[in-house]
């Protein structure tokens, strides 16, 4: 029943400018404090698996990056979201980084951390690179994941977005999806994270249950 | 955070308390006009803290929550700080995050959470590098209600209370 609840709240909670409430979900209720309870894993598990989509955007270099291609058979966190956010986005991404420097260094090395800019008119690949840079390189989120920043036109980043089954992006990207997706290596998403902050239990936790190659 | 009450009975005492009040605000920082674990009487701002910018970005969120046990709505008409020029409330009307350029309602016995996803002060055009551990002043302007100033601490992403 949680569990439904928690899918339900996920499909509630999908759109956001720079945020998605983080409403009644199982993880205010301490869940990631004492990730013992949760059932599989601490994120929302989905009921239905989804299966790692193919996409190709542009990376920070203006090289492009197949996203199937290049992630599969590696553990992923995927985000849509804009550097100019100061709510979800920098609080998300510290999470991820907070939970990456949590799990073992061969983990880390496996894992790779996308960040789709809904905002590529300012999000230039530069901006981009020093953006994520501080949240694998700063010392309380010191990992060695590969982190990439993917820009496309607003098409090709609404075909990401569509791909993986979160709302589009609106508003020049300000108001956009707060759904952090996590592809395990048998390339399936079976959990994500909707909260925007405090996740980094959860996320920590669940790493290691994808990677089925460890 | 447990309430703080006072019944001066007299001018010398009420004074001293104030004084130390004050002091602690200036120390401690975040400290509220007054609070508590259900929300004190009146209106009270608590909880207050700032996200600081992630470079190369200068954007910084200001956060916190209003209690309003008064019989009365209140609107919390606009937010200052000493951190920026520019500071936008913004809150999540029907699952989006949405500029209140006119302020926000606080009905009677509610209050306001300004949290991560939840609504933040947007704040812009910063006076200077702002840091974690910075001690920011936020003055709450309300309609028909005397300002509140309270002192935000500047927080690191992913490190905030």
């Amino acid at each position: 029943m949680r569990r439904l609840a928690a899918v339900l709240v996920s499909a509630v909670l999908l759109l956001a400018a720079c945020s998605s409430g983080k409403g009644a979900t199982p993880n205010q209720t301490g869940l990631n404090d004492q990730p013992q309870q949760c059932s599989a894993y601490c994120g929302f598990g989905l009921t239905t698996p989804q299966p790692r989509p193919s996409f190709t955007l542009t990376d920070a270099t203006g090289k492009p990056f197949s996203f199937g291609t290049v992630t599969a058979g590696h553990p992923t966190l995927l985000f849509f979201g804009y550097t100019h956010c100061p709510d979800v986005c920098p609080e998300t991404m510290a999470d991820v980084g907070t939970a990456l420097a949590k799990v073992p260094v061969e983990l880390q090395q496996k894992t790779y951390v996308v960040f789709v800019t809904t905002d590529p008119t300012r999000d230039t690949g530069s901006v981009l690179t020093q953006w994520l840079s501080n949240f694998h390189t700063a010392d309380q989120f010191l990992n060695k994941a590969t982190f990439v920043g993917l820009r496309g036109t607003e098409d090709e980043i609404h075909a990401a977005e569509a791909a993986v089954h979160v709302n589009l992006s609106e508003d020049g990207g300000q108001t956009h999806s707060a759904e952090l997706l996590l592809f395990g290596s048998d390339d399936y998403a079976r959990v994500t994270y909707n909260s925007s902050s405090n996740e980094d239990t959860a996320i920590a936790h669940d790493l290691p249950l994808v990677d089925k190659s460890s | 955070m447990r309430g703080t009450r006072i019944e001066a009975s007299g001018a010398l005492v009420a004074g001293v308390l104030v004084l130390a009040l004050g002091l602690a605000g200036l120390i401690l920082g975040s400290v509220p006009q007054s609070s508590g674990d259900q929300g004190p009487q009146g209106v009270s701002v608590v909880s207050a803290w700032i996200a600081a910018p992630v470079p190369p970005t200068e954007l910084a969120a200001g956060y916190f929550t209003v209690y309003n046990n008064t019989d009365s709505d209140v609107q919390l008409l606009k937010v200052t700080t000493s951190a920026g020029a520019s500071n936008v409330l913004h809150t999540v009307v029907g699952g989006v995050m949405t500029a209140q350029e006119g302020g926000v309602l606080i009905r009677a016995r509610s209050s306001l959470v300004l949290s991560v996803g939840e609504g933040h002060v947007m704040i812009d055009q910063l006076f200077g590098k702002l840091k974690a551990g910075d001690l920011i002043s936020m003055e709450l302007t309300f309609a028909d209600l005397a300002p509140i100033d309270v002192t935000a601490k500047v927080y690191a992403p992913g490190t905030h209370p």
